[in-house]
């Protein structure tokens, strides 16, 4: 998809705001985010229309297009109503809505099960791993593949990618 | 009194979700890892139990179509909790049921997956551990949406954390008809813990029989909401006692009189309909409770579920008409009364 600013580069950046949202290309991303800390500009809204090749057509998109989860299509408005979220990815895509429902909810955070279950097997999830277990990964993700589970090889390819990459 | 004559059943519930797929509310037929997820979840409880795969409709599992149940299986399922009704509308549903009826993985309900387990009278824990056993192989198998801090990710954020469920049925007869009931069903309820008819709508229950369960447990650990559960039905527990001791005090004979009379009807009926079942299978469960009936509490109660609507007609392979159900039930009704004594 093209930047729906500038429509010469591929958008790569989903800029989110209360007024809207619109996809970006990196180079107007950038001067978003400039323009936008050096007060030149009051919002997503103040930029498209200060921007140079000014289109209303997308201007006009901008003002009403709903934030839409790029996973699977939940809109903001949706979820507000049917109190329900559209995947897992919703709840960072809509972080601010998940954080107010949660601290409706308590806002108290999760720590885990556990009686006293120590000596039992405990499944430890791919995010709590560490770069001491990447010779582990890398043979659990064999066997996905082996198995044929590709979700699941995927799911680890991604997080030995991150350890790799730094995070942790 | 023993507990185990007032808590009937006990039931441990995960809602869990997988990264790769939208949940089932917006999930379609033709997405390309449904399958993948199908035949994982099958392949895991193959593992774990002996068990029969239902589906709601025609699903593709395995590489075969799977023929959706009839109408009557699935409301056999419904009414003996082994799948919620809100599974039976789903599209996309079906569950893998245990043999022997204690451990039901249901997959597209309103998560990816409804794990639960229920067990005879007050036993929460060893419920949690069966189904736990599962559960740890289903994460093993399955790349989890889980977030730090939140815990597992489900579509409705109420069962955000543990997203765990524990739930007990209980026959509450004396708090109910003491008036008791309803100022703990609001006490309970700002406690986040919900008490509502088993056997009919809202807060009316058919014979007497309530779930207490707990509602957003945002954040508590597993043992915490077991903790309190156990710590309210024990609770219950006496209120009840202390509500049978004062009615007894004050109908004395009355009651037992109605007690004698719902035994002699059960032994002798020849046509029974299920609201008259339902009255005075809780009046013969309270003459145990009193001593005046020497009867297996857990046999009356495994006893319910059998002469239920659908589950008759499922049993007895064909479909009913209602005078027949009420012919079959007075019948099956009478033989178990005759087991079960003590």
């Amino acid at each position: 998809m093209l930047c729906q600013l500038c429509r010469r580069r591929s958008a790569e950046v989903i800029v989110k705001t209360d007024e809207g949202s619109a996809e970006l290309c990196e180079t107007c991303y950038k001067r978003y985010r400039l323009l936008e800390t050096m007060g030149e500009i009051d919002g997503l809204m103040d930029y498209f229309y200060m921007y140079d090749e000014f289109n209303p057509l997308s201007a006009y998109i901008v003002r009403n297009t709903e934030i839409i989860c790029p996973s699977c299509g939940m809109s903001m408005s949706r979820l507000t109503k049917e109190y329900k979220f559209g995947c897992s990815k919703c709840y960072d895509f809509f972080s601010e809505k998940a954080n107010e429902y949660f601290a409706e909810l308590g806002g108290q955070e999760y720590k885990g099960r556990y009686f006293g279950y120590e000596n039992k097997k405990r499944a430890r999830r791919l995010s709590e791993m560490t770069a001491d277990d990447l010779p582990f990964l890398m043979k659990k993700m064999q066997e996905a593949r082996d198995n044929g589970q590709v979700s699941r090889a995927e799911a680890i390819d991604r997080r030995i990618r991150q350890i790799k990459g730094g995070k942790q | 009194m023993n507990i185990q004559d007032i808590v009937v059943s006990s039931r441990i519930r995960f809602a869990r979700n997988v990264n790769s797929l939208p949940f089932p509310h917006l999930l379609k037929g033709d997405e390309p890892k449904l399958q993948e997820f199908l035949n994982i979840v099958q392949s895991v409880c193959a593992s774990k139990f002996d068990g029969d795969l239902f589906t709601v409709n025609n699903i593709l599992i395995g590489g075969k179509v799977r023929e959706g149940v009839d109408d009557y299986i699935l409301n056999m399922l419904i009414e003996n909790h082994l799948i919620s009704p809100a599974l039976g509308r789903s599209e996309l549903g079906g569950a893998i049921i245990s043999k022997d009826k204690s451990i039901s993985i249901m997959f597209n309900e309103e998560d990816h997956l409804r794990e639960q387990c229920i067990l005879d009278g007050f036993r929460l824990k060893e419920a949690y551990e069966r189904l736990l056993e599962v559960d740890l192989a289903l994460h093993d198998r399955l790349d989890i949406a889980y977030k730090k801090g939140l815990g597992h990710l489900t579509a409705c954020p109420t069962n955000l954390g543990a997203g765990m469920r524990a739930s007990v049925m209980m026959f509450l007869p004396a708090l109910e008809l003491c008036g008791d009931l309803r100022r703990l069903i609001k006490k309970y309820a700002s406690e986040d813990v919900t008490i509502r008819g088993v056997y009919g709508e809202g807060s009316e229950a058919k014979g007497f029989m309530y779930q207490i369960s707990n509602q957003s447990a945002v954040g508590w650990s597993e043992s915490q909401i077991i903790d309190k559960m156990e710590s309210i039905v024990k609770e219950l527990c006496r209120f009840e006692e202390q509500a049978r001791r004062a009615i007894w005090d004050r109908k004395g004979v009355d009651l037992e009189d109605q007690i004698m009379r719902a035994y002699g009807t059960l032994l002798f009926a020849r046509v029974l309909g299920s609201d008259e079942f339902m009255i005075n299978i809780a009046s013969v469960k309270l003459g145990v409770g009193y001593g005046l009936l020497n009867l297996d509490i857990p046999a009356i109660n495994r006893l319910i579920p059998k002469v239920l609507p659908y589950t008759l007609s499922v049993n007895a392979g064909k479909a009913l008409s209602p005078h027949e159900r009420d012919i079959l039930r007075a019948k099956i009704v009478r033989d178990t009364l005759l087991e079960v004594k003590r």
